[in-house]
């Protein structure tokens, strides 16, 4: 695409599909389904870290009034091992071992909530204690307890090119310093739950709340040991997802419990059940070298990055692997020397969470960046314009940058935008702006990633577009709507859209990775081609309904073993500033400002596109100021809403949204992805808002009062 | 566990029921009652999801006991404009305050019975009254907005309906 | 589903205190929002709830022509904050309430309620604290009056006894008397804008005549096993010019007084810097509100 053509419906805000059936409390979740002889399922969870469990006695529970079944990992007729990308070493039930606090190792199915409960307290389950780690540093010290059989090192990558000492050797500047981030919750306000339905036909149904369909179905089948086609797994309206809602546990336990009854059963996990076992944001150490010339160009990089993986492996490889790629951020850094690795601990399993193992790196590479500026007495984005990537430079896995990206168009834009900005602070608030600069991959790491769809001309000439993925919350199935009305030459409410049903739609993989608008849109923009010259070779003849199917592959590739190779079609690049104001007497931070610029190509629904930057960004303040699930020996200390803090409405400041549209995305229409963009930037401009602010440089996340008091009294 | 009568007024609608003792408002709303729109998100009062209007104020369901309400009157959010949206409902899906839409009923609700104490509210107001309304999509913007001009929207109902009054013979 | 086995609404005080008499382990329920998650989370037993709610009388709010005011116990927060009286006469307890929970919280949650949960960080203990508030008790053996500072022992224990309930707080007038001019602030201390449980509760209230201080109270919250006075603090003010040093003096024998805890909000060092701190902002804020004292 080389010039931004004027269109119909791609960049209108229309309303999305749902947004009145949510609004009327008509949306159905899993939580609020109900289907006739239903019975609702408890979890027994693991009160220990690492345990053998010697027995498991139901005999009580059975005998309780309205107690249906007991399942325990004998029960379980497949296989007990599930896992997300082919890595299958989380079992559903506890058989052996357990790994976390809160690990399922019975399921209490029953006639009524009430039932259920006494059932879960009369399972007895003997534990033999084992000794437990908690933290990568112990996992890999000689002679620590291995908790899985391959030992505790769960992932290791590593990127190199150039020289890096050669760097070290010209460097004017040297600047090394050691960041650690923290453990967060999604909090998405839906809990987990599924409810499972066998079919006449002898099928089980699985309603899930869940970022995918089509693995799901995978996985159940293994468990249930039957195939694949005997189990049909639908999403209901997803509350939430950020990336947290892998839920093999949960849909895997409703259809185990329905297999085992017969009858539709539920499973919907409480608020401190979510808090305990769901995945969480992987906790960094990283240690950081940046070899600086006079002039502030980078010469080299070096990253040694080390992520608590917790029980399981979850997600961690893909995680820590887009983190190292990300290590360095949007610059151009010709000799690097990455390595990350994941390390399993008795903590609670990490996995995706919006940014996926990025804001981690974001807030180290853009502190170290501001700390180079400072030593250089350089202005943070002359820094930052000197060493960006621009077209025909090279990312740290050599791949070429494209002509036509927008970063420094969103830096120079940020500088007009803060050089009218008020800063001046007051009395006893000190203020500055702080920023974020980053680029993020657009679908999945390192895999040629595939988008399908599937189209029907209806008998009354509209359209049904049929995608895999499921609509989390962001507006998926809208976004979609709008490229395939654009691409078909129809008005705005010609098209519907059916979604993450494996009976009725293709696989098209997660709701994840920034990659259903680029990756999906694509097939979506390829299916509306074939439809449309499939209508024009008609030429306006009836007919029966036409069906179309499309896949879109991207041209990513995997990396060799020094991590080179072009592992995203399309970056999406953006700055963020945040003005923060500390109070001195208290040490709290408050983000009363954010302005955010970014490079998406183009936008294809103006308000979807603001509502995802706005919410992104204050799960990026949230997650440098306040947020953060508190463990002591795995288990969480702060399970609910009132001491896991999340920003309230009157946390939110006021955000600025401004886009730099840009040509050089292989998305529909040129579009980029945004959701986890939203996210990346934001705690390390905070985090440089408050060295400015305060002169003192935070390297741990979250930037709470009492550690930003303490750092003040000095 | 005892079990008790309630009788109260649901949406417009008189109901009897008998439940347990230890029953939630809000477990007797989506259990007893079918009435799902209203979420559970936490159990204690945190989020804001399960909130309705008791005698027209939102309170959080999750922290009122079935029992408690009997002689009373609750509004769910499948009660709110039931010839089509209520105006509250209208500016949330204008302004693209939903996203998930598991906070929207609550969220929704406290707008409703905060806009009914303060009908001309400011943005600190009524940000402050939606302090325990947790969204963990939107980042409140496009809330704030939608109640702000639910608001004008009410206020000029308000004043046609005052003309027609003051129009009629 | 709460753990309760029986619910009662008696129409009547003394007919709620013979059911609080007659059930062991029975509790008094108003608002509910902060026993109903005491039950669930704290492992709070309770087989019976007598709800308050039904009693007459125990709802009012009004100003005696001392200029003193007494409250029901069954006020709800919500109409503390809109009320007139508590707005020009217990301004500090009107900050409070304005912080207490959120929106919906503090439509359910009631004054009463909010004193017998007896949380070392109650929102509106300090305030109350701080205008020398008094607890009106009726019980199987009569009615009593207790000084509120009295009324708290320990977290959530307080001097009820079996089958008592608390029906009401007065709060003697402050009027501003001849040569003196009161006033006071209310400070929390919480990580984010709104729905904190306090980190740190401060409320000040000071009485200025002749460029001296006449009257200090400073009350302190979450930062000892119940909410109390900092009577040195206070001694450390009165009769003296309120000038930057007597300021200090007062807030590091405030800093003294507290005898906080490492929990998961914070450190007990953070909160014992944090009561200097702020009393000091509490008093700066309060004398230049109520005018430098330096003429009289």
């Amino acid at each position: 695409m080389s010039e931004q053509f004027p269109l119909a419906v791609v960049g209108r805000s229309v309303e999305r599909f749902d947004a009145r059936d949510k609004a009327c409390g008509k949306a159905v979740y899993v939580a609020d389904l109900h289907f006739p002889g239903m019975l609702l399922a408890r979890p027994v969870r693991s009160p220990h870290a690492h345990a053998r469990v010697a027995a498991v006695m139901v005999e009580e529970a059975l005998a309780t009034p309205g107690v249906v079944a007991v399942l325990t990992a004998r029960d379980v007729p497949g296989s007990n091992l599930v896992g997300s990308r082919g890595v299958r070493d989380q079992p559903v039930l506890a058989g052996e071992k357990v790994r976390f606090v809160g690990e399922p190792v019975a399921l209490v199915v029953a006639e009524t909530p009430a039932a259920a409960e006494s059932g879960v307290a009369r399972v007895r389950v003997a534990y033999e204690q084992l000794p437990a780690v908690f933290s990568p540093e112990e996992a890999l010290a000689p002679g620590a307890p291995q908790l899985a059989e391959g030992g505790n090192l769960c992932y290791h990558g590593r990127i190199k090119r150039g020289d890096f000492q050669r760097a070290l050797r010209e460097a004017a500047l040297v600047v090394t310093n050691v960041y650690r981030t923290h453990l967060v919750d999604h909090a998405f306000l839906e809990p987990h739950g599924a409810v499972a339905v066998p079919e006449p036909d002898g099928r089980v149904c699985v309603w899930v709340t869940a970022k995918t369909v089509h693995p799901l179905q995978e996985e159940i089948a293994r468990v249930l040991d039957c195939p694949k086609e005997r189990v049909r797994v639908v999403a209901a309206a997803v509350g939430g997802s950020f990336g947290g809602k892998p839920d093999i546990q949960c849909a895997c336990l409703a259809a185990l419990a329905a297999a085992k009854t017969g009858r539709p059963v539920k499973v919907v996990y409480t608020r401190e059940e979510c808090f305990q076992t769901s995945t969480k944001r992987h906790p960094y150490v990283m240690q950081y070298t940046h070899a600086v010339s006079g002039d502030g160009r980078l010469l080299g990089v070096k990253v040694d990055l080390v992520a608590d993986a917790g029980a399981y492996t979850g997600e961690s490889r893909a995680v820590v692997g887009r983190g190292i790629i990300h290590s360095v951020g949007p610059y151009y850094v010709p000799n690097v020397e990455v390595e990350g690795r994941a390390v399993f601990t008795n903590n609670p399993v990490s996995g995706a969470m919006r940014g996926y193992g990025v804001p981690q790196v974001v807030f180290a590479h853009e502190s170290q960046m501001d700390a180079v500026a400072h030593e250089l007495g350089l202005d943070p984005i002359e820094l930052r314009l000197r060493n960006i990537l621009r077209p025909g430079l090279t990312t740290i896995t050599g791949q070429a940058i494209p002509e036509g990206v927008g970063l420094e168009a969103s830096l120079l834009r940020m500088r007009e935008i803060l050089a009218r900005e008020a800063s001046a602070g007051c009395g006893e608030e000190l203020t500055a702006w702080g920023l974020g600069c980053f680029h993020y991959g657009n679908g999945r790491t390192a895999v040629e990633d595939v988008g399908r769809c599937r189209l029907r001309q209806e008998v009354d000439g509209s359209f049904t577009l049929f995608v895999g993925v499921p609509d989390v919350g962001q507006g998926s199935n809208t976004i979609l709507a709008q490229i395939a009305c654009e691409e078909l030459g129809v008005p705005w409410g010609t098209v519907r859209v059916v979604s993450a049903d494996t009976a009725q739609t293709l696989e098209s993989g997660p709701a994840s990775a920034t990659r259903v608008t680029v990756v999906v849109g694509r097939a979506v923009v390829d299916v509306c081609r074939r439809m449309r010259e499939l209508l024009a070779g008609k030429g306006g003849e009836t007919g029966p309904p036409l069906e179309v199917v499309a896949e879109f592959r991207t041209d990513a590739t995997a990396l060799d073993e020094n991590g080179q190779g072009n592992p995203y079609s399309t970056y999406t690049y953006g700055v963020q500033a945040a003005r923060v104001r500390v109070d001195r007497l208290t040490g709290r931070v408050r983000v009363d400002r954010l302005l955010a610029v970014y490079d998406v190509g183009r936008v294809v629904n103006r308000i979807l596109f603001e509502g995802q930057v706005e919410g992104g960004a204050l799960t990026g303040i949230g997650y440098a100021l306040h947020e953060g699930v508190q463990c002591s020996e795995g288990r969480v200390l702060n399970p609910n809403f009132h001491t896991y803090l999340l920003p309230t409405c009157p946390d939110a400041p006021p955000v600025l949204v401004e886009v730099v549209e840009t040509t050089d995305g292989v998305g529909p229409f040129g579009a980029k992805g945004i959701g986890e963009p939203a996210t990346c930037p934001t705690a390390a401009a905070v985090a440089n808002g408050l060295f400015r602010a305060t002169g003192v440089r935070f390297r741990e996340l979250p930037l709470t009062m009492e550690k930003v008091y303490r750092a003040l009294r000095g | 566990m005892d079990e008790v009568t309630v009788r109260v007024t649901v949406n417009g609608e008189a109901r009897a029921v008998r439940v347990p003792v230890g029953m939630s408002l809000l477990e007797m709303l989506r259990e007893v009652l079918g009435l799902t729109g209203t979420k559970y998100g936490c159990g204690a009062g945190d989020c804001g999801a399960c909130t309705v209007l008791l005698d027209g104020k939102p309170v959080n369901s999750c922290l009122v006991l079935a029992a408690e309400v009997d002689g009373h009157v609750v509004t769910t959010i499948e009660g709110l404009g039931k010839a089509g949206l209520h105006p509250v409902q209208e500016a949330f899906v204008r302004h693209g305050a939903i996203q998930c839409g598991f906070c929207s009923p609550g969220m929704i609700m406290t707008a409703v019975g905060f806009l009914a104490e303060n009908p001309h509210p400011s943005e600190a107001e009524v940000r402050a009254a939606l302090a325990g309304n947790l969204c963990r999509c939107t980042g409140y913007a496009k809330i704030v907005q939608a109640v702000l001009e639910a608001s004008r929207q009410l206020a000029s109902l308000e004043h046609r309906r005052d003309a027609i009054r003051g129009g009629t013979p | 589903m709460y753990p309760v086995s029986r619910y009662l609404r008696p129409g009547s005080l003394q007919e709620a205190i013979a059911l609080l008499q007659e059930y062991p382990g029975s509790r008094p329920i108003a608002g509910g929002t902060d026993l109903l998650v005491a039950l669930k989370e704290k492992g709070v037993h309770c087989d019976t709830l007598v709800d308050l709610k039904g009693i007459p009388g125990l709802g009012h709010l009004r100003e005696s022509e001392d200029g003193s005011v007494e409250m029901g116990a069954l006020v709800t927060i919500a109409e503390l904050l809109k009320s007139p009286v508590i707005r020009q006469r217990l301004p500090l307890l009107a900050s409070a309430a304005s912080l207490l929970g959120s929106y919906q919280v503090r439509q359910r949650a009631t004054l009463g309620g909010n004193l017998c949960n007896a949380s070392p960080a109650a929102e509106t203990a300090c305030p109350l604290l701080a205008m020398d508030a008094r607890v009106r008790l009726v019980g199987p053996r009569g009615e009593r009056v207790l000084r509120l500072a009295d009324f708290f022992r320990a977290p959530g224990q307080t001097a009820l006894e079996r089958a008592e309930v608390l029906v009401g707080v007065e709060c003697p007038g402050v009027a501003d008397r001849e040569g003196a001019r009161y006033g006071g602030m209310y400070l929390k201390l919480g990580p984010r804008q709104a729905m904190d449980i306090a980190v740190v509760n401060v409320a000040v209230w000071l009485g200025v005549a002749g460029g001296r201080c006449v009257d200090a109270r400073i009350a302190l919250g979450a930062v000892g096993p119940v909410p109390f006075r900092a009577r040195d603090a206070e001694e450390a003010l009165v009769g003296r010019p309120l000038d930057a040093e007597t300021i200090e003096r007062a807030a590091v024998a405030a800093q003294q007084a507290a005898r906080p805890i490492d929990d998961i909000r914070a450190s007990a060092w953070y909160r014992r810097e944090m009561v200097r701190n702020l009393v000091t902002r509490a008093l700066s804020g309060t004398v230049a509100k109520v005018g430098r004292p330096d003429r009289g």
